[in-house]
């Protein structure tokens, strides 16, 4: 894979796992709402590439879309996805154009402090992660981004796209503690669908993490796995081999983002 | 988790703590039911063993295959003894070596030779590497979701591999005759070998027997285009004939591999080939600390003797044909129609519309909680060992867990 093929990886990584985080957030955040206020607010984030992606708050929800259809009242558009890497990472030079809302830089400024809570959510300090609840939630969003991130990878990453080719179909949920921290993905001929919450069917395969301390540790390639599984850390119901294949392409994530955004 | 492995669980603790994963490899539990089935065990004897919470089983994994006897049996425990007074381990290999290889150059009869190792793995590598030193060739054919060890050529796993470790291995799918015959004229004249199972034995998967004319058709092929035909012989190898699977199925290979039952639970593995490919073996490079080990030989040849002698082939296809028959009853009688796959003696049963194996993995624990041992998600083997009273009695334990579960 040459570099720009994995500049592409990672724009879509961000657009596409990262941004939809900021869903999330807002259920769980006041800060979140604070900074948005009343007025409905939307941004879309386009890269020459093609790959595009926004936000649509209205009435306390935030709603993520992948190719909006919808006009956002506020939109960034990027000469190369390098520059969508550089603004989300923090590392680099991003000068986005705004071609919508420029009327109105507000909104941008809202945008701005939205991302810097969203980071700070993502890649909190140490000491926010001695409150239980704030890492409950850390986790929670990291959960997410890294479903949604799965689905990306899978469907455009060669190496993970060969694995899931020999993967069997089916719906993957995982849960962390209890049913209220969940989220899903689900896999059928090479395309992958991810959601929030718990799905509604029957999972192939349910992937319930003992705690969020056991799921950040997974989720962050720092967990010994095997042994979670064996003391029953982590419990494993159903489709192995599916839970294997999707571990697989998880286990790929911190390739293209910083270990930090990466799970 | 259960109760009933509380020692087996303390143990996994301590291990996971110095060991990674804990427990590795295809025995850990992650692959069978973690928190339900033991993780260690501590004696067995005959078709039984024990776990280090005294549970007892009745196996039907036979160590995943190489208890083709029954543990413990005492005329291989005599022969491992005799053996041992003398030596096992020493510069040189010793008479056994020599014995062995006669022996199974005398039942195996396409083959010429044998080479000697402990693992199955070892054999079947060394093996694509007389292929490509006699063709000159790189490429090599196998079967999708076929197991031949964990060398980055073929391991199951994803971790630690790079693309150039496959770059020359394609897949074809079990019974698939059109998807070979592209790949062989795809790569003309590139491909060094076939490496191919007497019937498909996947795991988390039902075991597949041959279509009339694949494994002939593949045969022919490979001669055709001088492609050496590799049979993977280490899982069915000495359960189904004692010289060589290929022998039931109809077709001839160039080279085998066996393992697993050859010794009784000794660790030895052999590799066997046609005079042709003899000079091309003896130049591949072949060795290990203890592959020359006398004990395992001595018991190998006392167990190929065994094996003939109380016509233990005749004996586990019938006791599999039994477990097959009673576990299909069973299911009709619960509405939960069961398949049996694979050739009696080394069986596997699923339930029909089980596909994410979530039925099947409580059925496997219940029965693991009366006393059985049955893999979810592997084949499962018969020994010598295994009589109609142990089926009679895992039949009447299936039948109340089936009730409780349905």
């Amino acid at each position: 894979m040459n570099e720009s093929e994995k500049e592409h990886l990672r724009c879509r990584l961000f657009l596409h796992a990262v941004l939809p985080a900021m869903e999330d957030l807002f259920k769980y955040s006041a800060s979140a709402q604070e900074i948005v206020g009343e007025r409905p607010f939307s941004i879309a984030f386009k890269s020459r590439s093609g790959l595009c992606s926004a936000l649509f708050i209205e009435d306390g929800v935030c709603r993520w879309e992948k190719d909006p259809v919808k006009l956002s009242s506020h939109a960034l558009t990027f000469m190369s996805d390098s520059q969508i890497n550089a603004l989300f990472s923090g590392e680099g030079f991003s000068l986005p154009i705004p071609t919508r809302g420029f009327l109105q830089p507000t909104g941008f400024r809202r945008f701005s402090k939205l991302s810097d809570l969203l980071q700070v959510h993502l890649e909190p300090e140490k000491e926010a992660l001695q409150n239980k609840e704030f890492f409950e939630a850390h986790v929670r969003l990291l959960l997410g981004v890294a479903l949604y991130g799965v689905r990306e990878l899978g469907e455009h990453e060669d190496d993970s796209r060969r694995i899931l080719a020999h993967t069997p179909n089916g719906v993957a949920q995982f849960i962390i503690g209890d049913e209220s921290k969940a989220a899903w993905v689900s896999l059928r001929n090479g395309k992958l669908d991810a959601g929030k919450g718990i799905y509604e069917g029957s999972p192939d395969t349910t992937i319930t993490f003992t705690n969020a301390s056991i799921a950040l540790g997974a989720l962050q390639n720092d967990l010994d796995v095997m042994a979670a599984v064996g003391k029953g850390d982590i419990k494993v119901d159903g489709s192995v081999r599916l839970a294997d294949g999707l571990g697989f392409v998880m286990e790929r994530i911190p390739m293209y983002l910083p270990a930090k955004q990466a799970s | 988790m259960s109760d009933k492995f509380s020692k087996s669980l303390e143990l996994f603790h301590r291990a996971a703590e110095v060991v990674p994963g804990g427990i590795y490899g295809h025995m850990s539990p992650v692959t069978t039911l973690p928190g339900r089935s033991p993780y260690y065990a501590a004696r067995a004897k005959g078709c039984r063993y024990e776990d280090v919470d005294g549970n007892e089983y009745i196996d039907f994994l036979c160590g995943y295959g190489p208890i083709v006897l029954g543990y413990q049996h005492p005329e291989i425990e005599e022969a491992a003894e005799k053996q041992r007074r003398e030596g096992d381990c020493f510069n040189h290999p010793t008479e056994r070596m020599v014995e062995l290889a006669e022996m199974l150059t005398e039942r195996v009869d396409f083959a010429d030779w044998a080479v000697f190792g402990k693992n199955g793995g070892d054999v079947t590598t060394w093996a694509l590497q007389v292929a490509r030193e006699k063709t000159g060739r790189k490429k090599v054919l196998k079967l999708r979701g076929s197991y031949h060890g964990v060398d980055p050529w073929c391991t199951p796993g994803h971790a630690g591999l790079i693309d150039e470790d496959r770059a020359h291995i394609h897949e074809f799918s079990w019974n698939d005759l059109q998807e070979f015959h592209d790949l062989v004229y795809q790569f003309e004249d590139e491909v060094a070998a076939v490496i191919i199972t007497p019937f498909h034995h996947p795991a988390f998967g039902d075991s597949e027997m041959p279509a009339e004319g694949f494994l002939s058709s593949i045969e022919s092929t490979c001669r055709e285009r001088g492609i050496i035909l590799i049979l993977d012989d280490i899982r069915a190898g000495f359960r189904l004939s004692t010289g060589g699977s290929h022998q039931v199925f109809g077709f001839t290979p160039d080279m085998i591999c066996f393992c697993k039952a050859i010794g009784n639970g000794y660790p030895i593995s052999a590799a066997m080939g046609t005079n042709q490919l003899k000079v091309a073996a003896s130049r591949v490079f072949l060795t290990g600390s203890y592959w020359n080990s006398a004990v395992p030989m001595a018991v190998a040849k006392k167990c190929i003797q065994i094996l003939e002698r109380d016509q233990v082939i005749d004996h586990i296809d019938k006791i599999g044909k039994l477990l097959f028959q009673g576990l299909r009853e069973l299911g009709q009688k619960y509405n939960r129609p069961i398949k049996a796959s694979g050739p009696p003696a080394v069986p596997f049963a699923t339930f029909e519309g089980d596909e994410n194996f979530r039925f099947m993995q409580k059925f496997c624990a219940g029965m693991m909680e009366q006393g059985v041992y049955l893999h979810p998600h592997h084949n499962w083997f018969i020994s010598a060992a295994h009589q109609e009273a142990d089926i009679k009695e895992t039949l009447q334990k299936a039948d109340l867990v089936l009730k409780d579960l349905v």
